[in-house]
């Protein structure tokens, strides 16, 4: 394994610990991911992977174990520097977009950079770049709120890659959207993955897990890896 | 007791900068207790979220009182107003036991919050926070003084009399009198410039002397600005007093560190004091950094900082005396002669 | 990831802070509107306190270096004129001077007049000629006393000539008392032009016989006396002397007068200001509560902008700014409101509480003098206040979970 970039070792997050509403939503899970990969992270909804995707995403801190992001050990880091790991390597798309939703399209794309103090200038030059490649040039001054579904996905996806984030996380990405939605989506994705990207994607949408591109598909029920 | 705007404003500012620090107090004794770099559990990530609040609340602890420093000097200037016999901010200050003691402690308040944070941001940098118990100890020792500011305000509000005749700069400073005051204005020009200039000396010398790249005892040298810094600032208040003043109003008998800073003196002092503060802060900041050894990450931030708070002092120190002396300048060569 | 350096940074968290502050318009316009009018409301009396106090100083430069009382059972009563040689004799006293003065009540108008006697001819020669809009003077140059009654004319205030035109006796007035058999008429030769109104305005200057008349004043007693000391460290001094030697003899320096009025303006401006305190601390209570309890809508918003990887103080420092930006723009529209209020409209409803007892005073000029001594004051009873209340609820907000929205909380 040359190429890990991403790898749990026997994680585990207990939400409320000692508390009586204590709930174990990821229990003891391990994987490494391949820099590069499409990766699947399936299992029915309930079943932890919305957590692993966190805490792979550096959204929270486990319990025990430890979440290792290109050779970086992020589970012992205190949040700010964990967040600047996350900054620096990792794209998040989210289940529900969380677009907000009073700004505009080209406001939203380059909220990413507003505290690393990049110029409104140089801001949307980077976002032009993006807003061309998902086709939403057209909608760049139009309020999120305004927009399609997959509109909305693809004003997502672009938030995700401006920070040049080598890996990708997305959340239910087929949730809000019908089967040709998510073959579109399905196709950025594989580009991205062309591109260089490590994705990973929480599903439970066969669309998603069999389709070819996927190279590997992980499987979590009640917490716990299964394959 | 008296009534009175500029009062009501202290107290105000000084109520809720108590209020606040005691904000930060509490959950600086629990970060204090509770440290564990290595747990998981959720009440250190509680604590870490904890250190942000700490540090928001030393940020306003320093904004409040650099105002309050101002408003206080300003206060005092004002209330000469009704004070008899007061003519000026010292007529105020020293008409109650409490006046130059609050002064006091305001501006070694002002010192210790900077330096608090200058750590804070050092050691926020780090990603074990190395520091992170002794910062907290150190803001608790700081609250009882700023309990003590607080006290001392009341008392000094309380104290203030309109129907008891005080004293001013005239025979506060006046070097036939007694006391702190008239032996500060006592110092000759001739005792305390020598004085003042060789410690500008000493840190020049230190600074590009023994403190050169290849010098051997570098952090002796470094060491030693702390209190070289805190006796060039002690030495510019009397330098203000008893030489500065006297030139800037053109009076021999006139020596108030104040009245120079209002309107009628184009607010000479306002610059003159903020360069002073500057160069001290960052003077002594520099030096203290230097004990700042382990580990070894901390120390290099520490170093690269201490780089530029040198710079900064150096600077704020040549304006301080560039502009201390201009009015001293400008009367020689307009009259040609000395007061 | 290249980043840009601090002020960048700080330019672009301002410039979102702004525009946060304009996407929720509805909720800040209410802050904004009690903010406005708290500020407008605390500068104003710091502003009439500063300018009635600068005001005062300046009248009162002229006023005499020690005023001499007699005390006659806790009252003040006329002077009697044996004093006169005893007080020159004091060392370093240069002159004592008489003074007529006293009160008129005009019940028809129900306006009380300060009367003062003096001698007019110095006025229409000396150096003062300039201060007094001479009327019924045909030609100034002849130099000529106008009145066939020398001892019967008056030099009157803008204020009181303002009052008599009402009743038609601006150019001669009737001083009448129940008791006398009949009233006595006065010529008005003049009015007074200062440049500072407050103290004039009341005035009536009458011939020092004439007034002594209206006054009902035995020729050899006085109101008081003026003591003239040229040293003026020696003022204190010579005043104590003066006590001491006749101690029902009350003396009154000119610091003591501009002391008494400056408390006396402080004390009131900080009277009023203390029953606005109450508003004050249920404003901070309102701003607690709209800071505490932030919509779904902010607490969504503060999330996402976590979850994409802001820190915790950079939340904050948006936090701070849109205080900072709220507090500073209600503070600065407040100031100019007051500023307007107290030099332009002439503080209609506050100056009756300043300026005190009577309805004499139609017009006084405030002269605009803005210390910016008192913009720091300001700054400190509300930017301050505002700040502290909201850094706890700020530091609530800032710390939200970087995944609470993937928890969908």
């Amino acid at each position: 394994m040359s190429n890990l970039i991403v790898e749990t070792i026997n994680v585990t997050k207990t939400y409320n610990l000692g508390k009586p509403n204590e709930v174990t939503a990821v229990k003891d899970a391990s994987l490494q991911i391949n820099a590069g990969s499409l990766v699947v992270l399936k299992g029915p909804s309930g079943s932890g992977k919305t957590t692993l995707l966190s805490l792979i995403g550096c959204q929270t801190k486990p319990t025990r174990g430890e979440v290792i992001i290109l050779g970086k050990k992020v589970s012992k880091l205190p949040e700010k520097f964990m967040n600047l790991h996350k900054r620096n390597h990792i794209g998040f798309i989210f289940q529900h977009f969380q677009l907000i939703a009073g700004m505009s399209v080209l406001d939203n794309i380059v909220l990413p950079l507003i505290p690393e103090g990049i110029s409104p200038k140089e801001r949307s030059k980077r976002a032009d770049q993006l807003l061309e490649q998902f086709d939403l040039a057209h909608r760049r001054q139009f309020k999120v709120s305004h927009l399609s579904g997959g509109e909305q996905q693809r004003v997502a996806i672009a938030r995700a890659l401006i920070n040049n984030a080598g890996i990708l996380l997305a959340d239910e990405p087929s949730a809000h959207l019908d089967s040709r939605l998510t073959s579109d989506f399905l196709d950025h994705v594989k580009q991205l993955k062309r591109s260089g990207h490590t994705i990973l994607i929480t599903s439970h949408d066969p669309i998603i897990y069999q389709h070819p591109a996927v190279d590997q598909v992980f499987e979590i029920k009640d917490g716990q890896m299964i394959s | 007791m008296m009534l009175d705007p500029w009062i009501l404003g202290l107290i105000i500012g000084h109520s809720a900068l108590l209020l606040i620090f005691s904000l930060g107090l509490i959950n600086a004794w629990q970060i204090f207790s509770g440290w564990d770099y290595n747990s998981t559990a959720e009440k250190q990530f509680l604590l870490e979220k904890k250190t942000y609040l700490v540090s928001t609340v030393m940020n306003f602890a320093l904004f409040t009182q650099i105002l309050m420093l101002f408003l206080f000097g300003m206060a005092a200037d004002e209330l000469a107003n009704v004070l008899p016999g007061a003519m000026c901010a010292v007529g105020t200050l020293s008409s109650t036991s409490y006046g130059f003691a609050l002064l006091d402690l305001k501006i070694v308040s002002f010192f210790a919050y900077f330096i608090w944070l200058v750590v804070n941001y050092l050691d926020n940098q780090i990603e074990t926070y190395p520091l992170v118990r002794k910062k907290y100890l150190a803001l608790m020792l700081l609250y009882p003084f700023a309990v003590v500011e607080t006290v001392l305000l009341f008392a000094f509000a309380f104290d203030l009399d309109p129907s008891v005749i005080t004293s001013c700069c005239g025979s506060v400073y006046n070097e036939g009198a007694e006391g702190l005051g008239a032996s500060l204005a006592g110092a000759s020009a001739g005792f305390i410039l020598p004085l003042f200039f060789s410690i500008v000396i000493l840190l020049l010398l230190n600074r590009f002397v023994f403190n050169r790249r290849d010098a051997g005892k570098k952090w002796l040298g470094n060491l030693l600005e702390f209190p070289l810094w805190i006796a060039f600032f002690i030495t510019a208040i009397v330098v203000i007093i008893s030489f500065i003043s006297t030139y800037v109003y053109e009076m021999l008998s006139h020596k108030c560190p104040f009245c120079f800073m209002g309107a009628e003196y184009h607010y000479y002092g306002v610059p003159l004091y903020l360069c002073l503060f500057v160069a001290t802060a960052t003077g002594m900041t520099g030096g203290l950094l230097e004990t700042i050894k382990r580990p070894e990450t901390l120390a290099e931030k520490a170093r690269l900082l201490q780089k530029k708070m040198n710079t900064v002092s150096l600077w704020g120190m040549l304006a301080f005396v560039v502009i201390g002396f201009l009015p001293f300048a400008t009367y020689y060569i307009k009259t040609g002669r000395l007061i | 990831m290249i980043s840009g350096s601090w002020f960048e940074r700080q330019k672009n968290i301002i410039d979102y802070s702004l525009q946060s502050l304009l996407r929720r318009r509805s909720k800040n316009i209410l802050i904004l509107i009690i903010f406005i009018v708290l500020v407008f409301a605390v500068s104003s009396i710091l502003f009439i306190t500063g300018s009635l106090t600068q005001e005062m100083m300046i009248t009162s430069n002229d006023l005499p270096d020690i005023t001499v009382q007699r005390i006659l059972g806790g009252r003040q009563v006329n002077v009697l004129s044996s004093y006169l040689p005893e007080i020159e004799k004091i060392p370093g006293v240069e002159a004592v001077e008489t003074r007529v003065w006293g009160y008129f009540y005009l019940a028809s108008l129900q306006a009380n007049f300060t009367i003062y006697g003096m001698d007019l001819n110095l006025l229409e020669e000396g150096e003062y000629r300039k201060i007094v809009n001479w009327k019924n003077v045909p030609d100034p140059a002849e130099n000529q006393i106008l009145s066939s009654r020398p001892d019967f004319r008056m030099i009157i205030g803008q204020g009181v000539f303002e009052l008599l035109k009402d009743i038609q006796m601006e150019k001669a007035f009737l001083f009448y008392q129940p008791t006398w058999q009949k009233p006595i008429p006065f010529d008005i030769i003049g009015t007074f032009k200062t440049e500072t109104e407050l103290q004039s305005n009341d005035m009536m200057i009458l011939q020092t016989e004439g007034a002594r008349r209206v006054l009902e004043l035995p020729p050899d007693e006085f109101s008081d006396l003026v003591v003239h000391v040229p040293n003026p460290e020696e003022i204190e001094n010579i005043a104590l002397k003066i006590h001491r030697y006749f101690p029902e003899l009350r003396t009154i320096t000119r610091a003591q007068i501009q002391n008494t009025y400056a408390t006396v303006f402080n004390w009131k401006s900080a009277f009023v200001l203390s029953s606005l305190l109450v508003a004050i601390f249920a404003f901070l209570i309102l701003i607690w509560d709209k800071a505490s309890g932030l919509s779904p809508e902010e607490k969504r918003e503060i999330g996402i902008l976590k979850a994409i990887g802001w820190d915790t103080d950079v939340v904050l420092s948006v936090k701070f700014w849109e205080g900072l930006i709220l507090s500073g723009i209600s503070s600065l529209a407040g100031i100019l409101l007051a500023y307007a209020y107290i030099y332009w409209l002439r503080a209609p409803g506050l100056r009756e509480i300043f300026i005190g007892w009577s309805t004499i005073y139609p017009s006084f000029k405030l002269m605009p003098d803005v210390d910016p001594k008192f913009l720091l004051l300001i700054i400190t009873i509300s930017v301050v206040p505002y700040l502290a209340v909201t850094v706890f609820p700020a530091w609530k907000a800032a710390i939200t979970d970087p995944d609470a929205i993937m928890r969908n909380i």
